[in-house]
């Protein structure tokens, strides 16, 4: 059997690393503006930054309890 | 070398169930500790900028994933072996606190190996929590700020980035440093802090994901992800409320 001969001269793969490839169009940010939110999803967010607060304080206060220091306070 | 009841450990891992005895305020926090702890808010921060300072293109993101669950499912085994060993230990009745007294003690039983994989282990948690944490808190400070914000920045090109990575480490040492610091109570606490902050975190991954205009039919959120997520959200929600009826009345799980 006749052996098969490519033209093509392979001479191996190419790798390139992302940080030496060319830039990638990225989706564009630009025009697009804050996010677009409802008066619901609004309110929501007020809500869970006092959440955020509210829960922080309390957290503190319950490791401080644990840990003594109002014990010791006393 | 442990031998565990494996038919326990399997049951138990897809079936979890509550420790006997009735619902403590420390079982609460220890649960919220180890959600905070498991789905980290921090992480969802150092993924995006992780995969922004590597430069990956949307060609590399199934990679990316791939490396990401590779990671998640190293580090659910690697949590899962220390609670086996951990078990093992109290079930020869071993009294620790920490997991560096666990390996000590558990030496004359499980050998000096399993002592030195336990410590070196810690040790890779220090370093890499150190790390991670860290840097993704210098990416997101550096991003809100809209400073430079690139390890492939030299120090005084990207200044105030390097400035927070470096004070939140100094941070952390110092604290562990402080004499006489409850360091167990710490180290459960920021974990705790994680898993309030988790659902707030959540939502607004939420909104950016859901937002078309941004990210484009391509890539905009699936409702199997919206679902997932969604289920997430009212659990942690709970367990923080929980947390808080703990704070207000303190007798109440007592």
């Amino acid at each position: 059997m006749a052996t098969m001969q490519s033209a093509y001269d392979f001479q191996g793969f190419r790798v390139i690393h992302p940080l030496e490839d060319a830039p990638e169009q990225k989706c564009a940010t630009e025009g697009i503006g804050p996010i677009a939110m409802t008066p619901s999803v609004r309110l929501s967010l007020i809500v869970l930054r006092g959440y955020l607060i509210l829960m922080t304080a309390m957290l503190t206060w319950h490791v401080l309890e644990m840990a003594g220091i109002f014990h010791r306070l006393k | 070398m442990v031998h565990p009841a494996w038919t326990g450990v399997v049951r138990n891992t897809f079936i979890p169930s509550l420790p006997p005895g009735r619902i403590t305020s420390d079982l609460i926090f220890l649960i919220l500790a180890i959600v905070g702890t498991t789905i980290a808010p921090w992480q969802l921060f150092f993924q995006q900028s992780c995969v922004a300072e590597k430069r990956l293109r949307f060609a590399d993101l199934k990679w990316a994933r791939l490396d990401t669950l590779t990671g998640a499912t190293f580090t659910v085994l690697v949590a899962g072996a220390m609670m086996v060993v951990g078990n093992y230990g109290l079930q020869h009745g071993i009294q620790f606190q920490d997991p560096a007294q666990m390996a000590k003690a558990l030496a004359p039983f499980a050998g000096h190996f399993v002592r030195n994989g336990i410590l070196l282990l810690m040790v890779n948690a220090a370093v890499l929590g150190t790390t991670a944490i860290s840097l993704a808190s210098a990416w997101a400070y550096g991003e809100v700020r809209g400073w430079p914000h690139s390890l492939h920045k030299k120090i005084w090109e990207a200044p105030g980035f390097y400035a927070v990575y470096i004070g939140c480490v100094a941070a952390a040492a110092g604290i562990v440093l402080i004499p006489r610091m409850p360091l167990q109570l710490v180290i459960v606490s920021v974990q705790v802090f994680a898993g309030i902050i988790l659902p707030s975190a959540i939502i607004f991954l939420q909104l950016l994901l859901n937002d078309r205009a941004l990210l484009g039919d391509r890539w905009v959120n699936r409702p199997w992800n919206n679902w997932i997520n969604w289920t997430i959200i009212p659990v942690l929600f709970a367990l923080s409320l929980l947390l808080a009826a703990q704070v207000m009345l303190p007798k109440l799980f007592s």
